[in-house]
């Protein structure tokens, strides 16, 4: 179970699109903010398989969201709904970061 | 003249007087005869004389759509410029639509094909997609570009490579698919990036030496430190920026990616059989898509293709196609094995 006082952290890396370039953002949240996006986290299907669009050059989404040792991730092929939804909140209220960085490997 | 008589001119030519043209005329009758599927298009008829012949070239015209979308992420949007209307002054419009038709224009002077089907002048897009969306792309229908957030992405429109790209897609498609992950998602991806690079070239005249091969050379701001998205001659090495990173493509399978982004890294990988492309090219030297172009347009539409094909598999049917139509011992088919082998698709160039 996690604790009420772990931070929420959502990290969303979008790959894909016809320029093919990695870009990500990344959010930390605690207290009562944590519980108002939990909300946003929750509304997602997270279980599910991703929803295919047709065509080709769309966007492809990787999210996690970690609270103490609660950590869901999903591959999101199409962001529509709840997905739509946590992403753009992610975008403009978290920070671009490099995805390098995610992975600790800051020189890559 | 093209090989291929489209219905149209059949049609004009079975009407013709049959005294002053029997032989055409009767060809053109008993070619028509036989059942079709026939949808009306533009085109346009050019006559002249030749001495004594009468010369009759005819080319099919697009029938573009450019829609709006006024920066909601909702398609088609508002039309904002149909076939033969005046430019609007809103320049993704106008460069959409003059993207539209040198691609269709390059399609029918490479490849005598019509359109993306091969039978339609329809070309449909949509612009101003999203707010300061950073991306092109096909829908399976259209093509839709966002506006770039001004930052990184200047935008879309205004380069006839990506343009080419996304009608590539289209055709790709129509040709019986490419499924979009992996390897074969990999083809799909060079395949429109060769569409991309040969409408370029067609449009600006250039032999295959003096191309520069890159896709997406207009698109980036000045903040960004690169020349452009891929680079088809030398992948790996169309950007290296601070915050975009470096293009991550490879040219040789030894360095091929697994990434559970990007589809399985087609944007990535397709590196590999985009080096194979330029190195077929430039070995053949001239115009670009009248050989290789060629090889790889008759093998995209043969049928031959699994929609899951592989490198090795792609590989092979291309050098099929090239000993097919060249000769087993040809410059172009020597060309096309030593390409793949080249970039590690395939183990050697010796011959079969």
């Amino acid at each position: 179970m996690p604790h009420p006082v772990d931070p929420l952290t959502i990290v969303v890396v979008r790959s894909g699109g016809f320029a093919g370039l990695r870009r990500a953002w990344r959010i930390e949240v605690a207290g009562e903010e944590a519980d108002a996006w939990l909300s946003l986290v929750d509304a997602c299907p997270w279980g599910e398989d991703p929803a295919s669009a047709p065509g080709a050059d769309r966007f492809s989404w990787e999210v996690e969201a970690v609270r103490g040792e609660d950590d869901r991730r999903a591959v999101v092929g199409e962001a529509v709904g709840p997905w739509s939804e946590l992403i753009q909140r992610v975008q403009t209220d978290g920070a671009a970061v490099r995805p390098a960085d995610l992975s600790g490997n800051a020189d890559a | 003249m093209h090989a291929i008589v489209p219905p149209y001119l059949l049609a004009r030519l079975a009407a013709a007087p049959a005294e002053r043209f029997p032989h055409a005329v009767a060809a053109a009758r008993a070619t028509l005869a036989v059942p079709r599927a026939y949808a009306p298009m533009r085109a346009h008829l050019d006559l002249s004389v030749d001495g004594d012949s009468l010369v009759v070239s005819a080319a099919p015209d697009p029938d573009r759509l450019i829609s709006d979308a006024e920066n909601r992420e909702e398609l088609p949007g508002e039309p904002a410029r149909a076939e033969g209307a005046e430019a609007t002054g809103d320049t993704a419009v106008d460069e959409a639509y003059d993207g539209l038709g040198a691609t269709f224009a390059f399609l029918w002077d490479a490849f005598e094909r019509v359109g993306l089907d091969g039978r339609s002048g329809s070309l449909a897009a949509t612009v101003h997609y999203g707010r300061a969306y950073d991306n092109a792309f096909w829908d399976g229908e259209r093509m839709v570009f966002g506006d770039g957030d001004g930052e990184v992405f200047a935008g879309f429109t205004r380069s006839l490579s990506v343009i080419a790209h996304e009608l590539g897609h289209g055709v790709i498609e129509s040709a019986g698919g490419l499924d979009y992950s992996g390897q074969s998602g990999a083809l799909n991806e060079s395949i429109a990036d060769v569409f991309g690079a040969l409408a370029d070239q067609h449009h600006r005249g250039q032999t295959a030496d003096v191309a520069t091969w890159l896709v997406g050379a207009e698109i980036f701001t000045d903040a960004v430190t690169g020349s452009a998205l891929r680079s088809l001659a030398a992948p790996g090495t169309a950007y290296d920026d601070d915050v975009l990173g470096k293009d991550p493509q490879p040219s040789h399978m030894r360095d091929f990616v697994e990434t559970s982004g990007d589809n399985g890294g087609v944007h990535i990988n397709s590196g590999i059989p985009n080096k194979a492309f330029h190195l077929v090219a430039t070995a053949l030297g001239g115009y670009a898509w009248e050989r290789a172009g060629r090889i790889w347009y008759l093998t995209l539409v043969s049928g031959a293709l699994s929609a899951a094909a592989t490198f090795a598999q792609f590989a092979a049917a291309t050098a099929d196609t090239a000993a097919s139509e060249y000769g087993e011992d040809s410059e172009e088919a020597v060309a096309v094995r030593t390409a793949w082998a080249s970039v590690g698709v395939v183990e050697d160039a010796a011959p079969r």
